[in-house]
């Protein structure tokens, strides 16, 4: 990893082209976070909002693409501004992160949210005991102990890729500098921190 | 693998199966104060390509502990299949089976009992079938898909399956009817690193599946006419001369001669049997093979007053009738794909073929199977580093050892009897006992399988075990809770040689049993409690020490340790066939197949799917596995509705235009057997004139019918001939397969109250 001190810049990296849609990060992400029902941390999403698993064109020629979302751990995140207890804010290293304990569950954040990443876990539900809204914070305690978040782990396709920025020698920046990439809504001026590769040609016979 | 390990938990390795594409996936499962507290996948450092898991296996603790578990064995009250129960004790319940199954041994023999068990609910151990042995009862299993894995036994030898891991890459895969990308998620990753690596991609498939999406290439299909598309391929590549003539001289039975009058291939004597025949162009003789110097591979010869034929000959005879433009008029795929296809899969070398469930789920899926299989041959691809055909991952093969009978016994043999069968008239079956949903899952016309099942001159007796009320369960007379892979122990083999427990990490739930304990009880009650004397431990050690001598050296300590330990086999996988020996009945690779010569497909043949031409089905139905259930496994596991809630009728924006469909209407699906209501879902991944309806729903998930309601039991009167003539019991010798996917059906809008009647 990095050398002690230095700042990091977490991001993460989906490979379109690998991505066949399937939910497993989904379905990792609620195992590991303790997510109650009706909520997704993560979730996947049929091309930009289409039904689940409806391709757009005209048979044959169709585009099937799967964007898994979650929190974009915005560089100028619009839902720390609304917070007013101060319950979400951003880490040095880029990380939105929440204090549960600060949320009173008003929902401004949100409605703040461009991306629809965050969710209220009505009181009772959820590991945090609901009552609050909730969302991926990259798992920042497995990061913590040296691990990669638990829908990277449990893609079996190798769709996603997490790391530091900053390290230009690290998987993140390699495949940055080496494939294209788009960001969701970066017109918004949000500056998200998750980067979508977008599909290589196909090469027909 | 135990991070974050708190106090008072523990993380222990255990191995999913739901009977997927042989995945076998395993867990990391944690405990936490007696309760699954989480699943996670298991990390493999130093083999990374093992790992995998998906989203079913991740959602497991949501199955384990769902709502509608059963609590305890139930005894129906009302009709059988209306649903109606109440609880009732273990005792009572084992005594009112054990009574029911002795009735019908003493009426009716021992073959009247049918015992059968899904592959989710029961692995190494298997309790059902030993209890089936120990009293020669029928087996209930096998011949509805047997079309791919007959194909590669009689025509390459078996266990042809290329491996997936190890240095050999193919230049180009052909995935037909195979939508692996979405039903072996965990191999994925092989296809995605071959494709950086610059492999190519086809899919050949009606639909667009999630797998099509990938593609270098996407071939659509006219359902059921895979193997119009494979002879066209075939003829495309003898005429063009970039058939493989070396590989087929001396590994294929090419060469070999047929005799015109009976369609056998020609023996002669020889000291010891007899010896296949070959014309030798430099001779100008009919000889042994290993006395030719040159020989033929086309043209026809006279013998001893006989007209004979090298087998290629016979081939090209045949491919022949399947020019390009004409396959075009069958396949719907246009003569220049094909022209390309058949170019690029005879010249970019290796290439794989990975064939899918899809071709083989129709009468005469078997003729399909076989007309693809006849390609790697034609080619030489067979036996060559990332070449081959086959849909599985099993380079290694491991045996396993068996279950010993006890000393002594030596009851009645089981009779075998195919579900597309089962049901017959002169079926011997008049008490069932089934362990998981087959009643559902493999038997096509349920409407008829709920005739049999209420009809009481056909049916004295169903009992069922299960974890859930699932479709069979709801026919059952005796519901018997069985608890799941994570309170039992059971052993596994995994892809990748690897041998894998289930161990019991928490305590049966409810008052569920083991089937393992279940099928004792019933034995004991029945006289053969012998059969059942010892504990899972004590037959895994058996299972472990009868093994082949890789498997030999795993102790039951170390697979309790470990969860999943790795055979000791060198690091790169074998390739099928290389070594040359193919194990089939002319020791080489055959496309021809003497003992089919009398019904007209000794060479594979096209054989038009069918179906009822009726116009009031102008429709074509088919189902499709997709990734949120492994046939019946998981329908009712509530993180996975979250995502895919009901049941959907898939059809094309024009086939849903002309019938006023708009997509989430109810709509009703009529066909020659029966009917279901279900949700329509409107997407242009689905190719007009055919309509989908995703496998595994329980019958309860539908507004009425269902999927198995609606698919047909047809045989073919090739099929039926070849199953009478070889008198084999199982039906699997002939690649036996179910017409799952060949209906025609009609599909009309509802209005909501109307979805209810």
């Amino acid at each position: 990893m990095c050398e002690a001190g230095r700042t990091r810049d977490y991001a993460m990296v989906i490979d379109l082209g690998r991505c066949t849609g399937c939910w497993a990060c989904a379905v990792a992400c609620r195992e590991a976070n303790g997510v109650g029902p009706g909520i997704w941390w993560t979730e996947v999403m049929t091309g930009e909002g289409d039904p689940q698993d409806v391709p757009t064109g005209c048979y044959p020629d169709l585009d099937l693409t799967y964007y898994p979302v979650a929190c974009q751990h915005c560089q100028d995140p619009p839902c720390v501004k609304v917070c007013p207890t101060g319950a979400t804010y951003q880490r040095p290293d880029g990380i939105i992160a929440m204090d549960y304990d600060l949320c009173n569950g008003c929902r401004a954040c949100i409605a703040a949210c461009p991306y629809g990443a965050r969710h209220y876990a009505p009181p009772g539900e959820g590991a945090r005991g609901g009552g609050v809204v909730e969302k991926c914070d990259f798992c920042a305690g497995r990061v913590a102990e040296g691990l990669l978040p638990v829908c990277v782990t449990a893609c079996a396709q190798g769709a996603r890729v997490f790391g530091d920025l900053s390290d230009p020698t690290g998987d993140v920046a390699q495949l940055l500098a080496r494939r294209p990439a788009k960001r969701l809504l970066a017109e918004l001026g949000t500056g998200p921190r998750v980067y979508y590769l977008l599909r290589q040609e196909r090469r027909p016979l | 693998m135990a991070d974050g390990a708190q106090a008072g938990e523990r993380t222990q390795v255990t191995v999913c199966s739901p009977n997927c594409y042989d995945q076998n996936c395993p867990l990391a499962v944690t405990v936490r104060d007696g309760k699954i507290a989480g699943i996670a996948k298991v990390s493999f450092p130093d083999r990374p390509y093992v790992e995998r898991i998906c989203l079913k296996g991740l959602a497991r603790r949501d199955w384990v502990y769902a709502p509608d578990r059963l609590q305890g064995p139930l005894h129906r009250t009302g009709p059988r299949g209306s649903g109606e129960f109440e609880p009732i004790s273990w005792d009572e319940a084992l005594d009112t089976v054990a009574d029911a199954m002795r009735q019908s041994i003493e009426r009716h023999g021992p073959r009247s009992l049918g015992l059968l068990g899904s592959f989710g609910a029961g692995n190494a151990l298997s309790p059902w079938r030993r209890l089936a042995t120990a009293l020669g009862a029928t087996v209930v299993l096998g011949g509805i898909d047997q079309g791919i894995p007959w194909a590669d036994r009689a025509m390459l030898g078996g266990a042809s399956d290329p491996p997936y891991e190890g240095a050999a890459a193919p230049r180009l895969v052909i995935l037909w009817g195979n939508n692996m990308l979405e039903t072996a998620p965990g191999m994925s990753h092989f296809l995605f690193e071959a494709r950086e690596r610059g492999t190519r991609l086809v899919v050949i498939d009606p639909r667009f599946s999630p797998t099509a999406a990938q593609a270098d290439l996407y071939i659509p299909i006219e359902p059921g006419t895979d193997a119009a598309l494979a002879l066209s391929m075939a003829h495309v590549i003898l005429r063009d001369g970039l058939e493989d003539r070396s590989y087929l001289m001396r590994h294929s039975a090419a060469p070999l001669l047929v005799r015109e009058d009976d369609g056998r291939y020609l023996r002669l004597p020889a000291a010891a049997g007899e010896r296949f025949a070959v014309f030798d162009l430099a001779s100008g003789r009919v000889v042994a093979p290993d006395e030719a110097r040159e020989p033929a591979l086309d043209g026809t010869f006279p013998f001893q007053g006989i007209a004979v034929r090298p087998s290629l000959e016979l081939l090209r005879r045949r491919v022949a009738a399947y020019p390009p433009s004409v396959a075009a008029e069958i396949t719907q795929v246009p003569a220049e794909t094909i022209e390309r296809l058949a170019k690029t899969y005879a010249t970019e070398k290796p290439a794989v073929i990975r064939p899918g469930y899809g071709v083989e789920r129709w009468t005469n899926g078997d003729q399909s199977a076989m007309a693809i299989y006849t390609l790697p041959i034609l080619t030489g691809s067979v036996g060559t580093p990332g070449g081959g055909i086959g849909r599985s991952t099993s380079a290694w093969p491991v045996e396993l050892g068996p279950w010993p009978a006890p000393p002594g016994e030596q009851p009645p043999p089981v009779g075998h009897l195919s579900p597309m069968r089962a049901m017959d008239e002169d079926s011997p079956v008049r008490t069932w006992l089934v362990l998981g949903n087959p009643l559902q899952q493999w038997f096509p016309d349920f409407g008829l399988t709920e005739r049999v099942l209420r009809d009481a001159a056909r049916t004295d007796f169903v009992a069922c075990v299960d974890l859930f009320l699932t479709t069979s369960a709801r026919y059952a007379d005796i519901v018997l809770p069985a608890c799941s892979f994570f309170e039992k122990d059971d052993l596994l083999t995994l892809p990748f040689s690897y041998l894998g427990l289930q161990q019991k990490l928490i305590e049966p739930l409810h008052a569920s049993r083991s089937d393992l304990d279940i099928y004792r009880a019933i034995a004991e009650r029945l006289g053969a409690g012998q059969w059942f004397k010892d504990d899972a431990e004590t037959v895994i050690r058996q299972i472990l020490a009868g093994g082949d001598e890789r498997v030999r050296r795993v102790s039951l300590e170390q697979l309790r340790q470990e969860g999943v330990v790795r055979l000791e086999v060198p690091d790169e996988p074998p390739v099928p066939h290389q070594d040359g020996v193919y194990a089939t009945a002319t020791g080489r690779a055959q496309f021809y197949l003497e003992e089919l010569a009398p019904f007209g497909c000794a060479v594979a043949d096209y054989l038009p799917p069918e179906l009822p031409t009726s116009p009031d089905f102008p429709l074509r139905l088919q189902s499709a596995h997709t990734r949120f259930r492994t046939h019946s496994t998981y329908a009712n596991v509530p993180a996975l509705l979250a995502i895919d809630p009901w049941p959907l009728l898939e059809l094309s924006p024009q086939d849903a235009q002309a019938r006023g469909i708009a997509d989430g209407d109810w709509a009703l699906v009529l066909s020659v057997a029966g009917e279901a209501v279900l949700r329509a879902r409107v997407t242009p991944a689905q190719r007009t004139g055919s309509v989908r309806i995703a496998n595994g729903w329980w019958l309860s998930q539908f507004r009425r019918g269902s999927l198995q309601h609606l698919t047909a039991r047809h045989r073919s009167p090739r099929q039926e001939a070849i199953y009478q003539e070889a008198g084999r019991p199982m039906g699997w010798v002939f690649g036996t397969t179910a017409p799952f996917y060949e209906q025609a059906c009609e599909v009309r809008r509802l209005k909501e109250d109307e979805s209810h009647v």
